[in-house]
């Protein structure tokens, strides 16, 4: 009976009965887009995906709790940080729910999917507010793994991009093209993730023994979020910024005063997710991997979930720098650093 | 490499007339095989050239793949003496080697030496790890010449689509800040060593961070951006006098022990006064008695070792920066902030 049921999804998607089986069990040979097509016809023809989930892996319920801060544009980040992760449970033959929080339930003692226990193990994306996210880690009888978001005294285990590095790779890009005058974009009382990212670009400017500017540092945001980017009177050549959202701000900023990137400025970004606008320029920037970083929360989670790492440790997951061309090159490319 | 076809254990029990069971048995030292044949079956299998699986652990005798081989490579500072971390990576990353199955071979060099070129011995490797920084001319030229996986250990160069593993020097730095803040302390100050060198650049910037980090708790309102501010030796001995500090997180053990020093010579005690902290690369520790951070060799090692195996057999792709958390050596310099110190800034929450 469940060979006909196969064939029938096989039948529905124009693949082979092979490539069906292959796609629900997680198997190789499948790339990630058609077997997440494939799973989404099992489940609506009604296919009992369950003897394919639990033949050699044990599925586990993941819960994905999300602040409706982050989550409520259409297409934001942490949208896409979502869909990589439920993905990777799917992959793993676990099921994830999503909850998403909001300032009322922040009130609440914890999240619906926890008090129901519902749920085999709880996956954070992003900051909460900081007195409901140590309740939750305190009191939650799952285990739990942090995503895009650390801190030591939650004594919980996280993924991160690796913003330090990141940061380091996007500013020196910039001097890789001949850049020394080179400013920084970003607010860090919005989060520490900023303030990782502005580090690494201090740290870039100290390894390659150039000065820093204060005046060169623009802060893109206040403490509510509220886009408030003013440049200073003198520019630098080029501005790393601590997110691709940053870097069309600032090009906003930059075209009020009729300068262009890469012509006039140069532009390195971070996150490689751009918001959708038309008439922005393709950023140089540092590529965030957000699907490895899915793959390892969900990997970190289920090896807490079978209580084979009891550890709080915080993983930094590295990427490349993606080349467009807001970055123009100022000299010929220079000796090398710290030869 | 070797044309000669490897050698099975058919081979030697169709060349002796036992049973292929006997052979194996008497390679793997079980019992049920008499001494003297036993003796007649390792002669034999030697001398049709077996290759044995290391013999002393000897209880899988089912011949292995044939280890890979790969370059251990230590590259000698021209200043130093001796390369205590880089040495402690080498031994572990040996042991590591054997049961991945790659045969690491461990050699020295000076940067002026791979200046000339990359040695003859190294075209025989299927991999290579480089401990402690090179040049990126020197690594690129490695990498064009060699074309084979290549991890770095202990240093990081963005120029490179490479692997990077390393002491995460900027997050390590919590160890000692949560200690501290645990401690009481409060007027925690950052002092600088004169080396000016990437790894202590990571000390300073992660000190700041988690100066920010840990400021964030107790204020509502901050300035954008955290503005990390060196401290010198005498300047830290100003404000200790001023009682406007009574912790030092100094980037470097050395710093340390002379910032002790002179504490001391200037009356103050440590740590009942004044708490220090240090950061040292010798995985041994500085050992007199300081409070340290010190880099965790071992999983530097392992993970490199891990890397290049998986690289070798094709399983992964190079995945940029592999930062490894470090420990924290609870020596007798950092203890509980002195009773009636002021603490106007600690609010508890």
């Amino acid at each position: 009976m469940s060979e006909k049921r196969l064939k029938d999804v096989a039948l529905a998607m124009g693949v082979s009965v092979v490539t069906v089986s292959n796609a629900l069990s997680g198997r190789k040979g499948v790339s990630p887009a058609t077997a997440e097509a494939i799973v989404d016809k099992a489940v609506e023809l009604g296919v009992d995906l369950s003897r394919y989930r639990s033949r050699k892996n044990n599925s586990y319920t993941i819960g994905i709790f999300v602040s409706s801060r982050y989550i409520s544009l259409g297409d934001s980040f942490y949208w896409k940080m979502y869909e990589k992760t439920a993905y990777a449970a799917s992959r793993k033959h676990c099921f994830s729910m999503l909850e998403i929080s909001d300032e009322e339930s922040e009130k609440t003692p914890l999240p619906e999917m926890l008090r129901q226990q519902q749920i085999d193990g709880l996956i954070i994306i992003g900051r909460l507010q900081e007195d409901y996210m140590i309740k939750i880690i305190r009191h939650s009888s799952v285990p739990i793994v942090l995503l895009d978001v650390y801190s030591s005294t939650y004594h919980c285990s996280a993924v991160m991009s690796n913003n330090y590095y990141g940061m380091y790779r996007s500013t020196a890009y910039l001097i890789d093209h001949g850049h020394r005058e080179i400013g920084f974009v970003g607010t860090g009382i919005t989060s520490n993730n900023v303030i990782e990212r502005f580090m690494g670009y201090r740290k870039c400017l100290m390894d390659y023994g150039l000065p820093f500017h204060p005046e060169y540092v623009v802060r893109d945001r206040d403490i509510n979020e509220r886009i408030i980017l003013q440049l200073p009177d003198k520019l630098p050549t080029a501005f790393a910024c601590s997110s691709d959202y940053a870097a069309q701000f600032l090009e906003m900023e930059l075209s009020k005063r009729g300068l262009r990137i890469p012509d006039d400025i140069s532009v390195t970004g971070y996150d490689n997710f751009l918001y959708k606008r038309a008439e922005s320029i393709p950023y140089t920037t540092y590529n965030v991997d957000m699907e490895q970083m899915g793959r390892t929360a969900v990997k970190m989670l289920i090896r807490k979930i079978e209580g084979r790492d009891s550890t709080a440790c915080a993983k930094y997951i590295d990427s490349t720098m993606i080349e467009r061309s807001s970055v123009k090159t100022l000299l010929p490319k220079g000796e090398d650093h710290l030869a | 490499m070797r044309p000669k076809k490897k050698v099975k254990l058919k081979d030697i029990a169709d060349a002796l007339d036992v049973s292929v069971v006997t052979v194996s048995n008497a390679l793997a030292g079980r019992k049920g095989v008499s001494e003297t044949l036993r003796e007649e079956i390792v002669n034999k299998a030697s001398a049709m050239g077996y290759a044995f699986s290391s013999e002393e652990d000897g209880e899988k005798h089912i011949p292995k793949k044939h280890p890979k081989s790969a370059g251990f490579l230590i590259v000698q500072d021209s200043t130093a003496t001796e390369m205590p971390w880089q040495n402690a990576v080498a031994k572990k990353a040996l042991q590591e080697g054997e049961r991945e199955n790659i045969q690491l071979h461990l050699l020295h060099t000076s940067k002026d030496d791979l200046m000339h070129g990359v040695p003859a011995g190294f075209a025989e490797f299927s991999g290579l790890i480089v401990c402690g920084r090179l040049p990126a001319k020197l690594l690129q030229n490695i990498m064009r010449q060699l074309q084979i996986p290549v991890i770095c250990c202990g240093f990081f160069d963005s120029h490179e689509r490479l692997d990077f593993v390393l002491d995460d020097g900027f997050h390590n730095m919590q160890l000692v800040y949560d200690l501290l803040t645990q401690l009481g302390h409060r007027n925690i100050h950052l002092v600088c060593g004169s080396t000016d060198v990437p790894e202590i650049h990571d000390h300073f910037l992660g000190a700041a961070f988690q100066a920010a980090v840990h400021r964030t708790r107790d204020a509502t309102e901050l300035p954008y951006m955290p503005d990390p501010k060196e401290c010198t030796i005498s300047r830290f001995i100003h404000l200790a006098e001023e009682e406007k500090a009574t912790a030092a997180i100094c980037t470097d053990s050395e710093s340390a022990l002379s910032l002790i020093a002179t504490l001391k010579a200037k009356g103050f005690s440590v740590p009942a006064d004044i708490s220090v902290t240090g950061y040292s690369a010798d995985p041994a520790g500085t050992r007199q008695g300081l409070t340290e951070i010190v880099p965790d060799i071992n999983r530097i090692a392992m993970l490199a070792v891990k890397l290049l195996s998986h690289r070798i057999n094709g399983k992964a792709e190079a995945a940029g920066v592999w930062p490894v958390s470090g420990q924290l050596i609870r020596g007798t310099s950092a203890g509980p902030v002195k009773k009636g110190e002021k603490t106007e800034c600690l609010k508890k929450g």
